[in-house]
């Protein structure tokens, strides 16, 4: 007790000078001592800081908060949406047969093929800007395009000649509906001979002219698309069938 | 639609524990956080500890110095929150697949992994304290905030300012020696001290 007690005074200032030099030069000749009284102003100004704990505290609150959101959200689904289901079945059915007697629009066929593409995220990166743009491939993959698409427009401004980082500008645009830069990006992706993406791109500006009801623009890329094999072959026949 | 805020206008929120503007950090940086960790072994329980602990260094960098951000808040917090959850996964003895071979420290200084040690140690201090009787953590922050000791006796009704001095110094010998018992203390790096088995003699 003795001990904490001189640590204490010491610490908040109560001892008189001749002890508190004393007690100093104890603290300079034992390592043990100080890294005792270390750990005790550590501590007492953790108790001091409120600001710091009330700053956890409401952090904790908005996790918790969201968190009891989103089991909320799956909560319902489960609970509300069995009988729904099984109403929106007989409706889908109902509209599956009228599909087929009525003539596809293209961006019909857009709806029933185009899938967000599947990103096979690497976490490894190199140095700043390569974590910067890896994040952007996470939110990407993630659904929140309008901050992957913020990422990239930077990134790309100074590594204009990142081919992937363009591939993945594009598909963003294509979900914010914005077909323009959307195409300006897919076409530059389809066009580069060295990327493994070049089978992608031309896949999803397929989809984008679909989208756009460039019917013949979408029809040429598909028809490339199946001159060879790749994993869209399939899908580009069914497509083309369906238009 | 959710407001838009500059990266200036939530660090300044952050900084006044704006709850409106933590919620909105949440909904735009905790998913690739809940990624990065689940897809590294981690659990849900992982990814908002993490999150916490990113949110908190920031918190730190702000009152503590003129922080500036080199790259977007959430582009930040990803950064510090790769760092968090490495250190977790050295001290569980878990190797994740992006470490091997990579920089630990991107978009990250030294004082930021002094900041998060500095933020680990107050966060176990803090939560010690808490746990301790309300008359304890009374007594401990009266002394602290220099609350002249004879108010303190008063206020407390003890008998004697002697009692008071020996309160405080019983409660603090109480919640070091929690502290020092703690798991978290040892995960701190204190457990190969093998000195520090309690209070030094001298």
């Amino acid at each position: 007790m003795k001990t904490i007690q001189t640590i204490e005074e010491y610490l908040d200032g109560s001892l008189n000078s001749k002890k508190s030099n004393a007690f100093r030069e104890k603290m300079s000749a034992n390592k043990q001592l100080k890294d005792e009284v270390e750990l005790h102003r550590s501590v007492n100004e953790a108790i001091k800081d409120d600001a710091l704990y009330e700053f956890r505290q409401n952090v904790k609150k908005v996790i918790t908060k969201n968190s009891k959101r989103a089991n909320k959200q799956i909560l319902f689904i489960k609970t509300y949406i069995k009988y729904p289901v099984a109403a929106g079945i007989v409706v889908i059915l109902g509209l599956s047969i009228w599909k087929l007697t009525t003539r596809i629009t293209p961006s019909e066929v857009f709806n029933e093929f185009y899938k967000p593409y599947q990103t096979d995220i690497s976490t490894r990166s190199v140095n700043q800007s390569a974590n910067s743009v890896q994040l952007s491939y996470i939110l990407y993959q993630e659904k929140d395009y309008e901050a992957s698409s913020e990422i990239l427009k930077n990134y790309l401004s100074q590594n204009y000649n990142d081919i992937t980082a363009h591939f993945y500008y594009g598909m963003n645009a294509l979900e914010l509906k914005n077909y323009k830069l959307a195409t300006t990006e897919l076409l530059l992706v389809a066009n580069d001979r060295s990327t493994p993406f070049k089978i992608h791109a031309q896949w999803y500006l397929a989809m984008t002219y679909l989208k756009m009801n460039k019917r013949n623009d979408a029809e040429n890329i598909l028809e490339k698309l199946t001159e060879s094999d790749n994993i869209y072959t399939n899908a580009a026949k069914k497509v083309i069938r369906k238009l | 639609m959710n407001k838009k805020y500059s990266d200036q206008e939530l660090l300044e929120g952050i900084g006044r524990n704006d709850i409106k503007i933590l919620n909105h950090i949440y909904d735009i940086s905790y998913r690739p956080i809940r990624y990065l960790v689940i897809s590294n072994n981690g659990k849900e329980q992982d990814a908002e500890d993490v999150f916490q602990e990113a949110l908190v260094v920031v918190f730190i960098k702000i009152r503590e110095e003129n922080f500036q951000l080199s790259s977007s808040l959430t582009t930040y917090l990803y950064s510090v929150a790769r760092i968090i959850w490495i250190r977790e996964l050295n001290n569980r003895k878990v190797r994740a697949e992006f470490i091997e071979g990579e920089q630990l420290v991107l978009n990250t200084t030294d004082s930021d992994i002094e900041l998060l040690e500095e933020s680990e140690r107050y966060k176990l201090y803090r939560e010690k304290f808490e746990e301790l009787s309300e008359d304890c953590k009374k007594v401990l922050k009266m002394f602290l905030i220099n609350i002249p000791i004879k108010d303190i006796t008063a206020i407390m009704g003890y008998s004697s300012d002697q009692h008071t001095k020996n309160r405080r110094f019983r409660c603090k010998k109480t919640l070091i020696n929690n502290i020092r018992n703690s798991k978290e203390y040892k995960k701190l790096g204190y457990e190969n001290n093998s000195n520090d088995r309690g209070i030094p003699r001298w």
